[in-house]
């Protein structure tokens, strides 16, 4: 009995099983576990970890003007629910006026599943689907599904701790100023600790990603987003992402999400 | 004395040239810049050439994957007979620029025309990417409709799930579909414009 779960155990660490077989072989994923077992109502954390192949890549939650973002997704609830998918900052690419959000080489991102409280103890399968568009010159799409096993004990015991740090959180701007006009959005930011130097809107079908600015007024900062005449409709927040220089440390950045409101802005 | 007058003059022709396209980019609900091509077969279309009627612009890329689906499926091909029957100019263009993805000499457009069946009225070269920017095509597929006074109606995605898998198509609300649709019926254009989805354009 010991073996069969030291077993399962292994095989809950470092488990990828490949049931729906696309082109592999510019992206391999595999997955860890917070824990190796979990108690009714507490979170697991699955780090799921993406190898890319030189010179390829795979996207952020807005893909930008081509491409399909990167999902993760467990294929049931009867064990619970997904919290969200931290990501870690994309890069930005860009191919003549086209502008892309993505990961190259190596990135990891976390699936945050929370344990239903109702949940009967013992092992149980959490069924998972990533899928993903890897692109060069040539785009493939991909997907795995993966069967991970899972203990629901009286318990939790975590065997790994991932640094949640990394990952951008929410935050919330306390003080900005919006203007709008027919081919733009300005916004003024004031009181940002550390040096503004990049924005990633998660908004899609809005703006003119290559023309997105960020200007440097006194101190302050304007942030201009161009608007794409071929949008749906105006937007009437908008999300993002903000990525900060340290003032103290320019080699280390800083990032969080935030919505900018900008209904009654005109 | 007459050098300064050939001078002035050549400015004065200079100003008011043609340079093959024009220089306007696409607008909805405005006119369609006019454009000339050539097909797969050697032929010059002119968009102006078919004033008074509906045409479709479809930027391809046969081997992107989402334009794959769309042919694979027969879904593309069921809509170029379909609306090509009733009068439809469907006009396919290629902007991927010479050794990118998608550009092919004519004679494997052709091959690749008759393998896939496609019906498109014809398949236009934009080697140098000029039409797609002046269209502002970012992706492929990227749909534009213009009706027949010449107005640009629609522009967008085919359909509304953004996917490379083929049992999309039926669960999805098809906006070419639609608005040819409501072109044919008199009735107003739900969704006159969507967001593109797709591989980029090989510009």
């Amino acid at each position: 009995m010991k073996l069969i779960i030291i077993i399962l155990l292994f095989l809950a660490n470092n488990f990828s099983l490949i049931i729906a077989n696309y082109n592999q072989e510019a992206v391999k994923v595999s997955f860890k576990l917070s824990h190796s077992q979990i108690k009714q109502g507490d979170t697991l954390l699955i780090e799921f970890n993406f190898k890319i192949k030189k010179g390829w890549h795979i996207y952020w939650t807005n893909p930008g003007d081509a491409g399909l973002p990167t999902i993760i997704e467990p294929l049931s609830t009867t064990l619970g629910q997904q919290l969200d998918v931290l990501m870690p900052v994309p890069k930005r690419l860009t191919e003549e006026d086209l502008t892309f959000y993505c990961y190259e080489n190596q990135t990891t991102m976390i699936a945050r599943f929370v344990i239903d409280t109702n949940i009967s103890l013992g092992s149980k399968t959490l069924d998972y689907e990533v899928s993903w568009l890897v692109c060069k010159n040539e785009c493939f799409p991909g997907k795995v599904k993966f069967n991970i096993p899972i203990i629901v004990s009286e318990t939790s015991r975590i065997i790994n701790q991932f640094n949640l740090e990394e990952y951008p959180k929410y935050s919330k701007l306390s003080n900005y100023n919006v203007l709008m006009n027919s081919d733009k959005i300005l916004v003024s930011l004031s009181n940002i600790q550390g040096e503004l130097f990049n924005f990633y809107p998660i908004n899609t079908g809005y703006f003119l990603y290559n023309l997105i600015e960020i200007k440097r007024n006194r101190g302050n900062y304007e942030l201009i987003l161009p608007l794409d005449k071929f949008r749906e409709k105006d937007p009437e927040i908008i999300e993002g992402l903000f990525v900060l220089k340290n003032k103290t440390s320019k080699n280390t950045t800083k990032s969080f999400y935030s919505t900018i409101i900008l209904t009654n802005q005109r | 004395m007459l050098t300064y007058k050939k001078f002035l003059i050549t400015i004065f022709f200079a100003m008011f040239s043609v340079l093959g396209t024009n220089a306007q980019t696409a607008e909805l609900d405005k006119k369609a810049p006019d454009f000339e091509l050539k097909d797969s077969k050697g032929k010059i279309h002119k968009l102006s050439d078919y004033a008074g009627k509906l045409v479709v612009l479809e930027w391809i890329n046969f081997d992107c994957p989402f334009v794959a689906k769309h042919y694979k499926s027969g879904n593309m091909q069921k809509l170029q007979k379909e609306y090509t029957d009733k009068g439809v100019i469907w006009l396919s263009i290629c902007s991927s620029n010479k050794g990118k993805q998608g550009y092919f000499e004519s004679d494997e457009i052709n091959k690749r025309i008759a393998e896939n069946k496609a019906n498109m009225t014809a398949y236009l070269i934009d080697t140098d990417g000029k039409v797609g920017k002046i269209y502002g095509a970012k992706v492929t597929p990227h749909m534009y409709i213009i009706n027949k006074d010449g107005i640009l109606v629609y522009q967008g995605a085919i359909d509304n799930i953004k996917s490379t898998d083929v049992n999309d198509i039926p669960k999805a609300t098809n906006y070419v579909k639609e608005v040819l649709d409501a072109l044919f019926s008199g009735k107003p254009i739900t969704n006159k414009t969507t967001t593109p989805y797709g591989c980029s354009v090989k510009y």
